[in-house]
């Protein structure tokens, strides 16, 4: 009888455990975050991030130059958590043209454009001619 | 009486001694013609804030420039035949119709309407000529301005005089130490060269100077010796190459002063270019006679991350290659000492540590606006077939 009673807790264990295996399947693709129907695996699943998020990535940067002595700076970021949940972004511009040969600043310019999922801007340096060298940086943040 | 003696003598050394390494510069009347210089806006305004007496125009914008905390009015506008004008009170007598003696030139490029002038801006009791462009964008209404002033005069060197100028880099009206831009006739050729032109430290013979004083008004400077040294780059002559400590992407030393043949490469990085960048390098580095080949990079920032660290895997490849990155932050400074170009600057350096090549610049000064255009190497194998 002890022998049948220890049997039937070792295979309601079981059953259990592969019962969270598949919800755990589920989790990585849309179920919520916090699930506490398994409490012995919520304890596990508490470690790892409450949104599954990637970071925000800047995904074009492109400087060129106008003519009439001016130069722009376009950019995109998007921040998307895994699951496709647009997510906060700020996408910081700034570029700064100085002269090609004695480097002392001919203009410069900075601005940042934030936004929900994917955002875009685009500032320009005057007045700067074809010859100036010029620098660019396009940073994201969440 | 010997003790006292001894005083003098001592006295006279060290007055010699600091005398000679002191130079002095004295400038004359201001001339128009420079390199561009920073832009400034110009905030416009419906009405001016103050009693004006304009021209004749429509559509009148009026608008400030500040030199040497003077306010000078300058009005834009359409004349009767519609054409596109700027006025400029060149004498701040708040009369913008006494000014064309002044007003040097007015050109229209593309959508620019282009104006270069002066000011007449007081220092003291003294007043001088301040050139400045202002470039107003018909279409977007925007208005900036920038200076174009030189002073031309001497540079005494330990007797030796050199024709020399002096102009201001920052477009307020005022000259100081950092944002100036010194020029010297070193070889007395009658122009000003790449090697002889610098913001802030000049080679002159065998001896660096450091801007020390400069005038509020640009008419004189004063240069004091320096530790601090920058490469000159004059073909043919031993480079004095400064102390840098860098080190490649393997965290080994380059040394730019060692005794073989050193080919030096800068190049800022664009992501349009990386593959001509890495089929020059490879091809360099199929020369047998450089011992040292140096790639200085400055990477893009905020940039195609991925695509740089596959670019630099590439670059470990090659064999002989030292490669350097450099941020922005250090790129500055070391560009400065190397004399390094944008977009591109080769070196050539013999184990001598003579220059035997580097991109040559090219300045134009026909123009009131001037040009120091860096003349980029399109195909490699053409001077490298003569090495």
């Amino acid at each position: 009888m002890r022998i049948f009673l220890s049997l039937t807790v070792v295979l309601l264990i079981v059953t259990w455990g592969f019962g969270l295996m598949g919800g755990t399947d589920v989790l990585n693709a849309q179920a919520p975050f916090y699930d506490s129907k398994y409490p012995l695996f919520a304890t596990l699943k508490d470690r790892g991030p409450l949104i599954d998020d990637p970071g925000c990535f800047v995904t074009f940067c492109w400087m060129h130059y106008w003519g009439d002595f001016r130069w722009y700076l376009e950019g995109k970021a998007e921040h998307y958590s895994s699951t496709g949940v647009p997510l906060s972004v700020t996408l910081s511009l700034s570029i700064k043209c100085v002269h090609p040969i004695f480097r002392y600043t001919l203009c410069s310019s900075s601005a940042a454009f934030s936004g929900l999922g994917q955002v875009s801007g685009s500032i320009s340096c005057y007045p700067a001619g074809d010859a100036a060298e010029c620098y660019k940086s396009c940073l994201c943040s969440n | 009486m010997k003790r006292t003696l001894l005083e003098m003598i001592i006295v006279v050394l060290f007055g010699t001694l600091v005398i000679s390494s002191v130079v002095t510069g004295v400038f004359d009347e201001p001339k128009p013609g420079m390199f561009q210089t920073m832009g400034r806006p110009v905030r416009l305004m419906d009405l001016p804030d103050t009693m004006l007496i304009v021209p004749p125009l429509h559509n009148v914008k009026v608008g400030k420039i500040t030199l040497n905390d003077q306010d000078f009015y300058l009005v834009l506008g359409q004349d009767g035949s519609g054409r596109d004008v700027i006025t400029f009170d060149c004498n701040n007598n708040l009369n913008l119709t006494d000014d064309s003696s002044g007003n040097l030139l007015l050109s229209y490029e593309g959508r620019i309407v282009k104006l270069i002038t002066n000011a007449l801006v007081r220092y003291g009791t003294d007043v001088f000529p301040y050139y400045i462009c202002i470039l107003w964008n018909t279409e977007n209404g925007s208005v900036v301005y920038f200076g174009l002033t030189r002073r031309e005069g001497t540079l005494v060197v330990e007797g030796e005089v050199f024709h020399a100028a002096i102009a201001e880099t920052d477009s307020d009206g005022v000259y100081n130490k950092e944002n100036i831009l010194l020029m010297v006739d070193l070889n007395r050729n009658g122009r000003f060269e790449e090697h002889e032109v610098s913001p802030r430290i000049l080679q002159i013979s065998g001896r660096f100077y450091e801007v020390d004083e400069v005038a509020k008004n640009g008419s004189s400077v004063v240069l004091r010796e320096t530790e601090d040294k920058i490469l000159t780059p004059v073909l043919g002559e031993k480079l004095i190459i400064p102390e840098l400590s860098l080190t490649d992407m393997e965290g080994k030393p380059v040394d730019l002063g060692s005794d073989e043949w050193k080919l030096l490469y800068f190049e800022p990085l664009h992501r349009e270019r990386s593959e001509r960048t890495l089929t020059l390098l490879k091809e360099l580095s199929q020369i047998k006679g450089f011992q040292r080949i140096v790639f200085l990079a400055l990477p893009e920032e905020g940039c195609c991350q991925d695509s740089e660290n596959t670019f630099f895997e590439q670059l470990k490849k090659i064999k002989g290659l030292q490669v350097v990155t450099l941020n922005m932050e250090r790129a500055l400074s070391v560009m400065e000492k190397l004399s390094l170009i944008s977009p591109e600057t080769f070196m050539i350096i013999s184990p001598e540590n003579k220059l035997i090549y580097r991109t040559p610049v090219a300045i134009i000064t026909d123009q009131l606006i001037w040009k120091a255009v860096a003349v980029p190497l399109e195909n490699p194998k053409m001077f490298l077939g003569s090495f």
